[in-house]
């Protein structure tokens, strides 16, 4: 159960590429080299990557919007070069680039945003009813606090815990709903307190610790896969910046505090794992460094396969091939 | 009439163990719900101040709100941290304000792990450790409203060392020099990392420190607990070398890990110590009181001290006898002549 030296040595790879795929996408929002919005994941990629590194191929994967998903991406192992170009509406983009935002990889049993926030708990029981049905597959949902305002969120968990399906609802809890607290928006703090009410086993962890978050959800799909049904990941996290880019970073209707953002960063998750990757002996600098290098290296990579794209110009007939019902 | 503190954990009794064995979990709203019943209980019998430790959860300022106006005398408010990072450092500084302010005693609802963060910051000032945590040997079950009595008994009615009880604790040592301690058990886990922390798994240690074994805890002491019990009060500690569960020349004793995780354990070897007892084991990682925390580096020499003079505990059922003896309950207690100065 435990984490062995390569699954650290793996995670904490993941870990600092999420970290420049979020710098990356910051930089081409502010240069303008992005379609839509973008909602920065500095300080809070740990989550991501620690739920999806060790998921099996046929796990269905539903990612947190925050980062767009990066933190999933990397540790899913998709193509970001295809993941940029749908940011950019290239051609080249995972959905040809008409989606943006809303991208998905379905070859991966990905499934990236739609438009509003909590849209994903009733699919989820779809998946999970499939995966149950199927065999060896399980589901894991990511989301926010927020999004368990919906009432969508209640009706998932209560078909998922009658049926049994295996499903893990993992949320990220960074204490934030666009400029609402999460005192403002539930009762209780921990948003597992739902859970509970349904019977569903429920654990709340660290969510800036990528070690931890990947041990619990490893031991959350063995729980899944073995017939016991749903449970509820709460990861506690935090965001460093504003909800999205060109939104001002409020509080209610306040400016956030400088100068206890400031304080948060010592919980950076990237300077967490680094300080525990050198202390318990898994990595040297020298590997570190080299981590570092490959990881800028393959952000130079993505940014030139999705600039070198031809921007989408999809026929009508192409257009409508997309439309499910109309 | 020195004031009361409380010190809550928030994480407490939430973690992985929900999943890989029967924990249950101690809600938010049961933890506030415990901080109203002691506060009810200090405000009943005439403590004049009470501080909470904030935390990101505002646990503190829940319980106070949810009381409103029904508290009678008392002065209840949390303390003033100016930041608060959802980490162990918000319950350290807590506690060194606490301390640093003269406090008469302190309650901390959490586990082993709330309590050691805890006692290593509150220096002298006695605690009253109630269990929330998942596998509790230092804190016990304890309900709110007795713990709040017992505290006010221990600022208004009792003297000196009155109803105190020193526990043990354990220290660990790097070629001489104190790392970290613990206030039950310290541990050598074979892994690398402390991944989620918790500890559960029996066959992954290999070796144990105890400064407690008693057979009604749950958790690594347990170990010590259903095999060698240490007598409270005896004044030693106990050492274990744990072997593979199929050897046969180990003795094999069964234990409860964790709730509802009762497992064979092998003992290749077991011994009390009074004082200090060596590391055997040169790789993996530290875990203090069920918490893993730090990698064994294999350039030092490990040792584990035993301490006698650990934090200064309330013992709640006597410190009760003596605040009825001494009329603490009845209309007519006069506090000038029991007050700590």
């Amino acid at each position: 159960m435990a984490l062995g030296k390569e699954q650290m040595a793996l995670l904490y790879r993941n870990l600092i590429r999420a970290d420049h795929f979020d710098k990356m996408m910051m930089n081409r929002i502010m240069q303008g080299k992005l379609i839509g919005f973008y909602h920065p994941g500095d300080g809070a990629m740990a989550a991501g990557v620690g739920a999806s590194t060790f998921l099996g191929d046929n796990d269905i994967l539903n990612p947190h919007h925050r980062a767009h998903g990066l933190g999933y991406a990397a540790g899913r192992g998709i193509d970001v070069g295809r993941y940029l170009a749908e940011h950019t509406g290239k051609v080249d983009g995972c959905c040809g680039g008409r989606s943006s935002f809303h991208w998905s990889f379905p070859e991966k049993k990905l499934y990236g945003a739609s438009g509003f926030i909590g849209w994903h708990f009733c699919p989820v029981v779809g998946w999970g009813w499939a995966s149950k049905r199927k065999g060896n597959q399980m589901v894991l949902m990511a989301s926010g606090d927020g999004s368990y305002g919906q009432g969508g969120a209640h009706e998932a968990m209560l078909f998922a815990m009658n049926w049994k399906l295996p499903i893990v609802f993992f949320c990220e809890n960074n204490g934030m709903a666009i400029h609402s607290t999460i005192s403002d928006m539930h009762p209780m703090p921990d948003i597992s307190s739902l859970a509970q009410g349904y019977g569903m086993p429920a654990v709340v962890i660290d969510g800036q610790d990528v070690f931890a978050v990947a041990e619990t959800v490893i031991a959350a799909r063995e729980h899944a896969l073995a017939g016991k049904g749903p449970t509820f990941v709460e990861a506690k996290t935090l965001r460093l910046r504003e909800h999205d880019v060109g939104t001002p970073d409020l509080a209610r209707a306040e400016p956030r505090d400088a100068q206890y953002l400031e304080e948060l960063k010592k919980r950076d998750p990237v300077v967490l794992a680094t300080t525990r990757v050198l202390a318990e002996k898994v990595l040297t600098q020298k590997q570190i460094d080299e981590i570092y290098k490959e990881a800028k290296e393959e952000v130079a990579a993505i940014e030139k396969f999705a600039d070198d794209s031809p921007i989408a110009q999809p026929s009508i007939e192409e257009l409508l091939a997309g439309v499910y019902v109309a | 009439m020195k004031s009361v503190g409380i010190i809550v954990n928030p994480a407490a009794g939430k973690d992985l163990r929900r999943l890989v064995a029967f924990g249950s979990t101690a809600t938010h709203s049961e933890k506030v719900n415990a901080v109203v019943r002691i506060l009810r209980a200090l405000d009943a019998l005439g403590v004049e101040r009470v501080r909470i430790a904030p935390d990101p959860t505002n646990l503190g300022q829940r319980a106070i709100g949810a009381i409103g106006d029904e508290l009678v005398s008392i002065d209840a408010a949390c303390l003033e941290l100016p930041w608060l990072l959802g980490s162990r450092s918000d319950t350290e500084r807590a506690a060194t304000l606490m301390r640093e302010q003269d406090f008469g005693c302190i309650l901390v609802l959490g586990g082993d792990g709330t309590s050691r963060a805890v006692a290593s910051h509150c220096g002298d000032v006695p605690l009253i450790p109630i269990s929330t945590g998942t596998n509790n040997a230092f804190p016990r079950m304890l309900e709110g409203t007795l713990a709040g009595m017992a505290a006010a008994c221990a600022v208004r009615a009792l003297h000196g060392e009155e109803a105190l009880v020193q526990a043990p604790m354990l220290r660990l040592l790097a070629d001489g020099e104190e790392v970290s301690h613990a206030l039950v058990d310290i541990a050598v886990i074979d892994t690398i990392d402390s991944g989620a922390i918790a500890v559960w798994e029996g066959h992954s240690v290999r070796e144990l420190f105890l400064a407690q074994a008693r057979p009604d805890s749950i958790g690594l002491s347990a170990i010590g607990g259903c095999l060698a019990p240490l007598e409270p009060g005896c004044g030693q500690g106990l050492h274990l070398q744990l072997g593979e569960v199929d050897d046969p020349t180990c003795t094999h004793v069964t234990a409860p890990m964790a709730p509802g995780l009762v497992v064979r354990i092998a003992v290749r070897d077991f011994a009390r110590f009074s004082e200090r007892a060596g590391v055997n084991t040169s790789e993996g990682v530290f875990a203090f009181d069920g918490e893993r925390e730090m990698a064994i580096d294999d350039r030092f020499c490990w040792e584990v001290v035993y301490d006698p003079r650990g934090p200064r505990v309330v013992d709640v059922q006597q410190a009760l006898a003596l605040g009825i003896e001494r009329g603490l309950f009845r209309d007519d207690f006069h506090p000038a002549a029991y007050q700590k100065p």
